[in-house]
């Protein structure tokens, strides 16, 4: 997995699987979220996502107030996050 | 309030109450079917995997089931179809497996299951019930794993199917007529099943099901496919590709014994430590280049590791339950907590693999075991009851990318499976 960002938008290429992704992530976009009211983040490929993201990205909408929108590559991504009803949370869309 | 409008508000309430109500006996239909292996797998002399498939045709059922682990060596299942369709034969099914269940309690509690008594009983249970002309189908079936031996009470049910080691198929037909208001007698028959590697019960909704060609019913391919299905899952997707739509309940237990121990071709054993969940994972994704080349299902199989060695490490040998991880993840304090805690940690976690053969399909099998409490899987009904409200996304995730997950009684070992 690789990790770009620029401004306030956040690019995800390649699977998110590792704990190392995890922190990859939480990294970045801890380093945003201080001066960001609002996150863009793009899921380019990943076919899922772990449980780790899934519970960080929520607690920045629901704890930190971030208004996280997000665009998904792939069709199975996009089922399981409607299938855990984060659709309308993370505003996902297809990109 | 003009007469129309009136009467469209009121037929509007009607519906809402009707629904309502609904939900509530759906919900009841879940409380009286009982699984106790529910994401579990049988850890005896073999591991045998258990899988269900239930899906009414409508909210009410006219099918029902229960699986009961007795003792240490016996399991029972049941499954009873209720004859036709809508809320008598539903209200026979539950009424009956309810029945049953309480009685199983009963004997459970009282070290005293018997079969013969349970038949009987349930017997004269639903003679005063059933209507005159009314008939019910129903499974029972008793496996003991300390003499490989299944006793059996069928009563009109489609005959059960068992799959031996060289792939024979042995059908097992029903011993009794469909239970009937008037009936005394019963008869249950045993047999060894020490060479049988697959058992498939089930309701006659699946092979009365019209195919897709229309000419034939299902029951023309069941044979064949379950001889080729490794998993209930292989079955289900050969079924549902047959078939225009489901045409009654269905329901079908499909069980799988592997020789997992027998197999196992690499094992490793880690530490309690962040740093050794980064080993871990490196050490899977090699073994993972070498087993397949198929990038996607070995990028699933990493996701699956993650999840279910992360939950090995934090809640199994670190004990840290999910209330205090949400805590700990708020106030940012996560992986120095669990640093903190691995220090006084000493326990470890295994992981086996193996790859099996199967009707030129290969599986592989992961199991990852840790050294904590364990859990009960239970809770595990509430979260993919509810998919939508649930506290524990790592074991929803891991099933979404796998072919399916098995914990062993006690919560501390979880085998998963990946075709390749």
């Amino acid at each position: 997995m690789e990790i770009s960002s620029s401004s306030n938008i956040i690019t995800i290429t390649g699977n998110i699987k590792s704990v190392g992704d995890f922190q990859s992530i939480k990294t970045t976009v801890d380093s945003l979220k201080s001066s960001n009211q609002t996150i863009f983040i793009e899921i380019k490929d990943s076919i899922s996502i772990t449980s780790s993201v899934i519970g960080y990205f929520n607690k920045l909408v629901l704890k930190d107030n971030i208004d996280v929108n997000m665009k998904v590559g792939d069709s199975q991504l996009m089922e399981l996050l409607d299938d855990l009803n984060l659709k309308s949370v993370f505003k996902v869309t297809a990109s | 309030m003009p007469l129309q409008e009136q009467e469209i508000k009121e037929l509007k309430e009607k519906h809402e109450y009707q629904s309502y109500q609904e939900d509530l006996a759906f919900a009841k239909e879940l409380n009286i079917l009982r699984n106790d292996f529910y994401y579990q797998m049988i850890d005896a002399t073999h591991i045998s995997l258990v899988d269900f498939l239930y899906q009414p045709l409508d909210l009410i059922s006219g099918d029902a089931y229960t699986a009961r682990r007795i003792d240490e060596h016996r399991t029972f299942y049941l499954i009873v179809d209720g004859m036709g369709k809508g809320l008598s034969a539903s209200l026979t099914a539950m009424t009956m497996t309810s029945f049953i269940n309480h009685i199983i309690d009963k004997m459970i509690e009282h070290d005293s299951f018997s079969l013969d008594i349970l038949v009987k009983e349930s017997m004269a249970y639903m003679n005063p019930i059933l209507l005159e002309e009314e008939s019910v189908s129903v499974d029972y079936i008793l496996f003991d794993t300390a003499y490989d031996n299944l006793q059996y009470s069928k009563f009109g049910m489609p005959a059960s199917l068992m799959q031996d080691k060289s792939h024979n198929l042995i059908k097992i037909k029903s011993n009794n007529p469909p239970m009937s208001k008037y009936q005394l007698n019963y008869t249950i028959n045993e047999c060894d099943v020490k060479e049988i590697d697959k058992f498939l019960f089930f309701s006659d909704g699946i092979i009365e099901n019209t195919t897709s060609d229309n000419m034939r019913t299902y029951a023309d391919y069941i044979e064949d496919d379950f001889k080729h299905s490794f998993t209930r899952e292989d079955l289900k997707t050969k079924f549902f590709s047959k078939i225009d739509e489901a045409e009654d309940d269905i329901t079908l237990i499909f069980i799988n014994r592997i020789p997992f121990e027998d197999v196992v071709s690499y094992k490793e054993s880690f530490t309690t430590s962040l740093a050794d969940v980064d080993k871990a994972s490196e050490w899977y994704e090699k073994l993972w280049s070498s087993l397949s080349d198929n990038t996607e299902v070995s990028y699933k199989a990493g996701v699956v590791f993650t999840e279910l060695y992360m939950n090995a490490y934090e809640h199994g040998n670190l004990g840290i339950d999910s209330a205090t991880k949400h805590k700990l993840l708020d106030d940012d304090i996560y992986f120095e907590t669990l640093q903190e805690k691995e220090m006084s940690c000493n326990k470890k976690i295994d992981v086996k693999v193996s790859k099996l053969s199967y009707n030129s399909s290969n599986y592989v099998i992961t199991q990852i075991s840790d050294e904590g409490e364990g859990f009960d899987t239970q809770i595990l009904s509430e979260i993919f009851r509810n998919s939508k409200t649930f506290n524990g996304r790592g074991v929803f995730v891991s099933r979404s990318n796998s072919l399916g997950i098995y914990y062993n009684s006690k919560g501390t070992t979880v085998l998963y499976l990946h075709k390749v």
